[in-house]
């Protein structure tokens, strides 16, 4: 009897278990809210994909090229190409393809990849300065971590040649770097030595200024606000 | 005509989910470019500003996009919404096709694509990439009950199988806990929570600081933690058979004599009245919960220490209630009566009553250096060590009562041949000792129930042992265009019960355009056995016994696309097509390999963020193919080898999730979550299944019969959270979050099922309060 009992409730039920009118109209109504919450499209974007450090930092890089204002003979000497430089143990590795085939105003963007200081020095020693030399004709050179003892020393040999240095080891722009990338609860923000700049003889456009955690001249943080069109 | 209107308003209400999802994806696809690069080099800085860099699931260092898995990041502000109260409901409410149950014997279970168990040993809990799974008995056990949660910057769980990368044990998934470090949080900030209804509160304090030379910083956080649970008013348990109005004097053979009893006549599907049961979520024994964690990373050193401490108290099953506690007459009577009203007061016993719990503490301590030998050549090597106290208590009998410390040591070597080849290549040697006596209540020997049981059913002692694992494993990765990307993986591991133990991983990942991305993954996982398994059978056999490890050979096949640059889709197909199980087998009383299992399943995602919205919501459908079970074996996972039915048994083929935070302005945001299990077919045909077995009309020790017509338990579950938080100043956070709301209008559709049982207990609505202030 008991066998047939549930033999019938086998046949009977629903294999799909459902819940009552009610609860599925009080359902309804809390997912329709839920889905009428206010959803924006005119927001920027705030993805949440796993990327790499490196990947980040050189598409801030990319960014960066928008929103300088290099002097007119540098503009002259390269031509159709900007030029980012990464100085030493290059720390990108393929996070830098993303930059690959991209263009800034009509011109396009090339890595070029130098090794260190010392070996840079001992090549020009030998009479072999081409690589020393094309140091000065970058846009915007990345001095690799690597290079943190001679970083003042590189960003001494590009001055005045329109080169905007950038780096991310302690005390970078104390060495006279423009800008330094920094880690803040896992996401990239940077700081900006306006008195680097001015001496790298380029300008940056206050939409960068304000979106930097700092901005530092002679030593002292300064308003963005105050530093437009600089 | 009733039943038609039910599935037609259940198909409407399925419908209404989906609708919302696609609309979601085209009225967003329609307003940005169709052809948007999924590259970063399309997102300004504001964009990049909000990246959040994270670790990805390969050996070999790739990007993101080129990841051969699925994989799910909850970050730090997502936990924070959420106002989730411990890891479970944290991973239930963002984790496609996760599922958590309870269980009357042991700490409740973490599920992935229908691969759950009586021991969560089928998948790896890792924090900071760092193995955390207690091994002699119970898998990944700490953690995860845990109120404290603000150490934590980040989790991903890798879903699916995963033994290449992370070794025996990843069958299911991986879950990685990844803590703040002081590079990742500056400054010193508390928190504290209070929650009503289910009763608990937490204190918790972290600082952050950076070395001034800017390589590295240092990380410490304290939390404690109190959970005194809901009282079974607000969390009520409810069985599928009546409880008869009368106890008998001997349930096991008549003539019978009938007493009065507590439950008597309580109706299945009718809360359980007349006794006090423990309250749900209650920690062991009252004891606070405890979380330190201290880290120093500099240069290419990095240093964490952690400790825990947690546990809880079980819900009785129907064969608890009716066993225990003896009248002045001699008479068996239903609950502990003496002691039970103390239930009532704080949630917990003083410890020299009886009552059913378990308990762990662990302590931690990690040293790693990665060090770049040579250009494009580095090696990443680490020393860990881990001691961890388990106790158990069933009955009022010490059933767990042990130590076991493990060392770790892992080395990888990292290859970037060039431009195309990355090649890795390590090893790793796990050596564990068990069987140490524990350390406080309710102290003594060493004991393990099912050591014992093997040896001599009087011996007291659980035996000293050794084991190791050693491991060797190796991934190369090839670029072979922009378009194609291979990966070949393989891992080998040699314990000391086990044959040599082999996961391959093979997949291609193809890129066609932009926006799209297609992977195909195919692996093998593998798990050994626990560990006090494997001694007993090796005592069992002489000292001669090789343990037959699980192994899982899977497909998958995966599709990602990024609408525009605020929308992301995914979706997965998977075929489990040989899940060669070991599971618990009540014939033997070993856990053992007992059946094959074959499913299939597949996983919708949509994922839309701005900095002011966030939604992701997801579908999933997981269907048993077949479960072929070894001759003379039992299981509680699928009745369909007994001619009942064709699922799962613990498992809702349809899982739906959908989370939305939305920031109103600089100070306001409100975010609330959905879970829907939409019904567990499997679960009511192994009801049927047992009751067929047995008496429908007396509730069995372990699974308390099932009233014919009945099918409450087998019905879906619905949890919906609300939450708002106010952003007082910028250092002030204050939130609240009201959980399991739709229980206001039924409790039953907040009903959480354990696992191999047909009773379930609804979670309770309730309330949460915390505070939180950065100095």
């Amino acid at each position: 009897m008991f066998q047939q009992s549930f033999t019938d409730i086998r046949r009977t039920r629903k294999r799909y278990a459902g819940i009552t009118a009610g609860h599925i109209g009080r359902i309804a109504l809390v997912v329709i809210f839920l889905a009428c919450l206010p959803v924006s499209s005119v927001y920027s974007a705030a993805p949440s994909a796993q990327y790499k450090e490196y990947e980040v930092k050189a598409a801030f890089m990319y960014n960066f090229l928008k929103f300088i204002d290099w002097p007119e003979e540098k503009k002259a000497q390269a031509g159709s190409q900007i030029i980012i430089g990464i100085i030493g143990e290059d720390p990108f590795g393929s996070a830098a393809d993303i930059l690959k085939d991209k263009k800034v105003e009509e011109r396009d963007v090339v890595i070029k990849r130098f090794e260190g200081l010392a070996k840079l020095k001992e090549q020009a020693e030998s009479g072999k300065k081409e690589q020393l030399e094309a140091l000065k004709k970058c846009h915007l050179l990345f001095i690799s971590p690597s290079e943190k003892k001679t970083a003042a020393e590189i960003i001494d040999i590009v001055k005045k040649n329109g080169v905007l240095t950038v780096g991310d080891t302690a005390g970078f722009l104390e060495a006279g770097g423009a800008i330094s990338f920094f880690l803040e609860e896992n996401k990239i923000r940077f700081n900006i030595n306006l008195e680097a700049v001015e001496k790298a003889g380029v300008k940056i456009r206050s939409q960068l200024l304000r979106l930097a955690k700092k901005v530092i001249k002679d030593g002292q943080e300064v308003s963005a606000a105050g530093q437009e069109g600089s | 005509m009733k039943n038609h209107n039910k599935q037609t308003l259940t198909k409407a209400l399925t419908m209404l989910l989906l609708v919302i999802l696609v609309m979601l994806v085209f009225s967003a696809g329609s307003l940005a470019q169709q052809d948007a690069a999924n590259d970063l080099t399309s997102m300004d800085i504001n964009d990049l500003m909000n990246i959040e860099v994270a670790s990805s699931a390969t050996l070999t260092d790739t990007k993101p996009r080129l990841v051969p898995s699925a994989m799910t990041t909850i970050s730090a502000d997502q936990i924070k919404a959420s106002g989730a109260r411990n890891l479970f409901e944290l991973l239930d409410i963002f984790v496609p096709n996760f599922q958590w149950i309870r269980h009357h014997y042991e700490s409740d279970h973490m599920g992935l694509r229908g691969i759950i168990n009586d021991r969560d040993d089928k998948y790896l809990l890792l924090v900071n990439g760092r193995v955390m799974n207690e091994r002699t008995h119970f898998g990944a056990l700490s953690e995860k009950d845990l109120v404290m949660l603000r150490d934590i910057h980040h989790v991903d769980v890798v879903r699916g199988p995963g033994s290449a990368l992370y070794g025996p044990g990843a069958v299911s998934m991986v879950i990685n806990i990844v803590t703040f470090t002081g590079e990742t949080f500056q400054g010193t900030e508390v928190t504290g929570q209070v929650g009503s209804v289910y009763e608990f509160y937490s204190a918790e304090v972290k600082h952050g600081k950076k070395f001034e030379d800017d390589d590295g910083g240092i990380f410490v956080y304290a939390g404690i933690g109190k959970t005194v649970g809901a009282d079974q008013q607000a969390a009520p348990q409810v069985f599928a058979g009546d409880f008869p109005t009368y106890s008998y004097y001997s349930w096991m053979s008549p003539p019978y004599q009938f007493f009065d009893i507590g439950p008597d006549g309580t109706q299945a599907g009718e809360p359980l009245s007349g006794i006090t049961i423990p309250r749900d979520g209650a920690d062991n024994r009252g004891l606070p919960a405890l979380k330190l964690h201290g880290q120093i990373t500099k240069g290419d050193w990095d240093i964490w220490a952690r400790y825990t401490r947690g546990g809880k108290q079980f819900t009785w099953d129907g064969g608890m209630l009716k066993h225990h506690g003896a009248t002045g007459d001699g008479a068996p009577s239903w609950g502990w009566g003496d002691w039970s009203p103390i239930w009532d007061y704080d949630g917990h016993i003083p410890e020299d009553a009886s009552f059913n719990t378990f308990g762990y503490q662990q302590y931690t301590g990690f040293i790693g250096n990665s060090t770049e030998l040579a250009k494009g050549l580095e090696l990443d090597t680490s020393f860990s060590y881990d001691r961890l106290y388990f106790m158990r208590l069933l009955n009022d009998s010490v059933i767990d009562f042990f130590r076991e410390d493990k060392y770790y040591a892992k080395s990888i070597l990292k290859w970037q041949v060039n431009d195309k080849h990355k090649i890795a290549f390590g090893g790793e040697l796990l050596h564990g000792e068990y069987g140490f006596p524990g350390t406080g209540f309710p102290g003594g020997d060493a004991v393990s129930s099912r050591l014992n049981s093997y040896l001599d059913p009087n011996l007291t002692h659980m035996p000293r042992w050794s084991t190791n694992l050693w491991s060797i494993m190796g991934e190369w990765q090839w670029n072979i265009n922009e378009q194609w990307t291979t990966f070949l993986g393989a891992r080998v591991d040699d314990h000391t019960f086990t044959d040599t133990m082999f996961s391959p991983r093979a997949a291609v990942v193809y890129t066609p355009t932009s926006v799209d991305t297609f992977k195909l993954m195919w692996a093998r996982s593998v798990r050994s056995n626990f560990e006090e398994e494997m001694k007993a059978q090796d005592i069992n056999n002489f000292n001669s016994s090789v343990s037959e490890p699980e192994k899982l050979d899977s497909a998958e096949l995966r599709w990602e696309r990024q609408i525009n640059k605020n929308l992301d889709i995914a979706a997965s197909g998977f075929w489990y097509y040989n899940l060669e199980l070991l599971s618990w087998d009540s014939t033997t009383g070993h856990t053992a390999p007992i059946a094959t299992q074959k499913t299939w399943g597949v996983e919708l995602e949509a994922s839309y963020h701005t900095d002011k919205t966030r939604i992701t919501a997801s579908h999933s459908y997981t269907k048993l193919i077949d479960f072929e079970l070894e001759p003379g074996k039992d299981t509680y996972l699928s009745s369909k080898p007994f001619g009942f039915g064709d699922d799962l048994a613990n498992w809702s083929n349809h899982i739906s999730k959908i989370m939305v935070q939305q920031k109103l302005d600089d100070k306001w945001s409100i975010n609330g979550s959905l879970r829907i299990y939409w019904g567990f077919p499997g679960l009511q045909d192994i009801g049927e299944y047992w009751a067929s077995e047995t008496d429908p009309y007396l509730p069995t020790p372990d699974f308390p019969s099932l009233k014919p017509g009945y099918d409450k338990f087998s019905k879906g579950s619905y949890f919906l959270d609300l939450g708002l938080q106010y952003k007082a100043s910028k250092d002030l956070l204050i939130g609240v979050t009201g959980y399991n709301l739709l229980g206001i209008f039924d409790k039953d559709l907040n009903k959480r099922n354990f696992l191999g049982a047909t009773d379930f207990r609804s979670e309770a609505v309730a309330v949460g309060v915390s505070v939180e202030y950065k100095f």
